[in-house]
């Protein structure tokens, strides 16, 4: 049976912070940056208001904001930050750190484009520069996916299988400043019980005893978190963290699926969230808030007959590249759209993964690249009419020019 | 399949007149109708006193799209200097309502609006500078919407009761009171033309 909820209209950014208040995380140490600021007014507001007994640290630069979360999850807390842009570029040395000293640390990405030139506008530039930092990331399309991801997010990051960080990333503008109506928990205890309660503390066995891998003077022996770490074990501890992205795949599923029982909402299996591609000749790829858009403009075309659809990448970490297989392995064309810069790449990230996830299919779509919307352009459904289109041109028969196109921009 | 049942709505005003407010209140009102709604801001930073846009989608069913509204069912203009900005991006049929000392079938002439647009215009400013003694226009044109669009896309009711939502913690009671009973005089006074 799901759980009593209630319908309120909340953006993106709001959303993000109410959901930290249900989950009523023990820290949150938060910079302001555009266009993620109100998620920090938010919570503060929750803050100031008794709502919750959040210890709310106000810092002076996004990477004190991670270093400070990064402290508080060593010491066992649920922590909580937000940023977006150059606020993740500022925190892009604590990141690394973060996920290598295996910290559930959930963070909300209102995403946005990195200067230069100055930008606050959307696209997916910031995230995919931070992609390698060991950080499971999570794409939501819509305000509700906000709310519901960041929670599903702590349950990922704090299996004991995974221990690792979560960014929770969304369209900042399109996803972020827009209103909707959404579903949130009417009580925040159904949240908790969700959760299984407070954070669980994994225990290791070290010299013969039992103890709690945090940083808790109970111990009964003390712990280093963070220390040198050279040839001798460094690579070991990679492959560990490696090992543990790996778990998270079945994690997000299972997540999803105890999640929909929950809130009788699902998002695909988790990884991926197909449409309309059951018996499909043409499919595009894509991420974020543009997968709802998009989605339109394939009705219209199956309505035409045209045997069309989509598959949005909701986990681009771990890359779902086992799911792409198996719902593109019978389509002929695939269109790849990346919101992200592709500077001296063969294509954007989003593209570079899917073809290479395609690559060991016995016989392989054409996976075209579409780069599109970046510094904010917009993507309205008459552009991705067209676009479309030139998938459907390439199916029948026409050449690609290259394997890469950009829309919208003036050549 | 995904549903298109929503109408656009474009809100033009000036930075800090609550152009983005009104969007919020015109949402909160189609939830309180129990449909669907997006409210947000022409995506950019805000400058007090110069033009801003904000836009709102309301509908039946859930509303998967997320982009510009290019072209608008309804307009609405909070600032009577900014009138001409209300006859581009127009749907077929589309109504535009606006604040102006000019009467409808005048500013239809001047802004040479197409035929099968409708023009409803009303001196909010001055109605909102009587009544609240403050020249802010925006609740006041959302009853004349209320009023132009017939009561079919949110009522005056749940209008009320959206004010109250999003303003309710900001202003006082009195102020409150004073905004709905200025919501309620634009609905009356709005002339189409």
């Amino acid at each position: 049976m799901t759980m009593e909820q209630m319908d309120i209209l909340l953006n993106g950014d709001e959303a993000a912070a109410w959901a930290a208040k249900d989950v009523h995380v023990d820290v949150v140490a938060a910079y302001p940056i555009t266009p993620q600021t109100i998620v920090v007014e938010k919570f503060s507001e929750f803050v100031a208001n008794g709502i919750v007994q959040t210890e709310f640290v106000s810092v002076e630069s996004e990477h004190s904001a991670l270093s400070a979360c990064v402290g508080a999850a060593a010491a066992g807390a649920r922590a909580f930050t937000a940023t977006a842009a150059n606020g993740l570029q500022l925190m892009n040395e604590i990141l690394y750190i973060a996920s290598s000293l295996r910290q559930p640390i959930v963070m909300a990405i209102a995403n946005r484009a990195p200067s230069g030139p100055i930008n606050i506008h959307n696209d997916h530039t910031d995230a995919m520069n931070v992609r390698d930092a060991g950080w499971i990331m999570l794409f939501a399309e819509n305000t509700q996916e906000v709310y519901d991801t960041i929670i599903q997010a702590y349950k990922i990051a704090e299996d004991p299988n995974v221990l690792l960080p979560v960014m929770v990333c969304y369209d900042g503008f399109l996803i972020s400043h827009t209103a909707e109506r959404i579903k949130v928990f009417k009580d925040p205890k159904d949240v908790a019980e969700f959760l299984g309660g407070p954070r669980k503390i994994p225990k290791i066995e070290l010299m013969g005893k039992e103890v709690e891998l945090s940083l808790n003077p109970e111990n009964p022996l003390p712990l280093t978190f963070g220390p040198l770490d050279l040839y001798d074990y460094y690579f070991e501890h990679k492959r560990q963290q490696s090992e543990a992205m790996q778990h998270a795949y079945a994690v997000i599923e299972k997540v999803n699926e105890e999640y929909a029982k929950f809130s009788g909402r699902k998002y695909g299996n988790g990884r991926v969230v197909p449409y309309r591609l059951d018996d499909a000749e043409i499919a595009i790829v894509l991420m974020g808030s543009t997968a709802g858009t998009a989605r339109y403009v394939i009705d219209e075309l199956r309505d035409e007959g045209i045997k069309i659809g989509e598959l949005r990448v909701r986990s681009f970490r771990p890359f779902p590249y086992m799911d792409l297989e198996r719902y593109l392995k019978n389509v002929k064309v695939v269109g790849v759209f990346d919101r992200a810069q592709d500077q001296g790449m063969q294509g954007g990230p989003l593209f570079l993964e899917t073809r290479a996830a395609l690559y060991d299919l016995a016989s392989h779509p054409k996976v075209v690249n579409f780069v599109f919307g970046l510094g904010g352009r917009d993507m309205p459904p008459e552009l991705l009419r067209t676009t479309m289109d030139e998938l459907i041109a390439i199916k029948e028969g026409k050449k690609p020019v290259f394997n890469r196109k950009y829309i919208g921009v003036r050549e | 399949m995904v549903k298109r049942d929503f109408v656009e709505i474009r809100i033009h005003g000036r930075g800090g007149q609550g152009a983005w407010t009104a969007s919020r209140i015109l949402a909160e009102a189609a939830l309180q109708l129990n449909k669907y709604a997006q409210s947000f801001p022409e995506f950019g930073p805000e400058r007090s006193g110069a033009p801003v846009t904000a836009y709102a989608r309301i509908g039946g069913s859930p509303i998967d799209i997320h982009c510009s509204v290019t072209k608008a069912d309804y307009v609405i203009v909070i600032d009577p200097t900014l009138v001409d900005l209300a006859v581009h991006g127009l749907k077929k049929n589309a109504k535009i309502i606006v604040t102006h000392s000019d009467p409808p079938e005048e500013l239809r002439k001047k802004l040479k609006v197409p035929d099968d647009v409708e023009v409803y215009s009303l001196n909010a400013v001055k109605l909102a500078l009587d009544i609240i003694g403050r020249p802010l226009a925006n609740t006041a044109m959302l009853g004349a919407f209320v009023r132009a669009t017939e009561d079919k896309i949110i009522t005056l009711d749940s209008l009320i009761e959206a004010l109250r939502k999003v303003l309710g913690h900001r202003l006082s009671e009195t102020l409150i009171n004073k905004n709905i009973e200025l919501i309620k005089r634009a609905y009356n006074e709005v002339k189409k033309g």
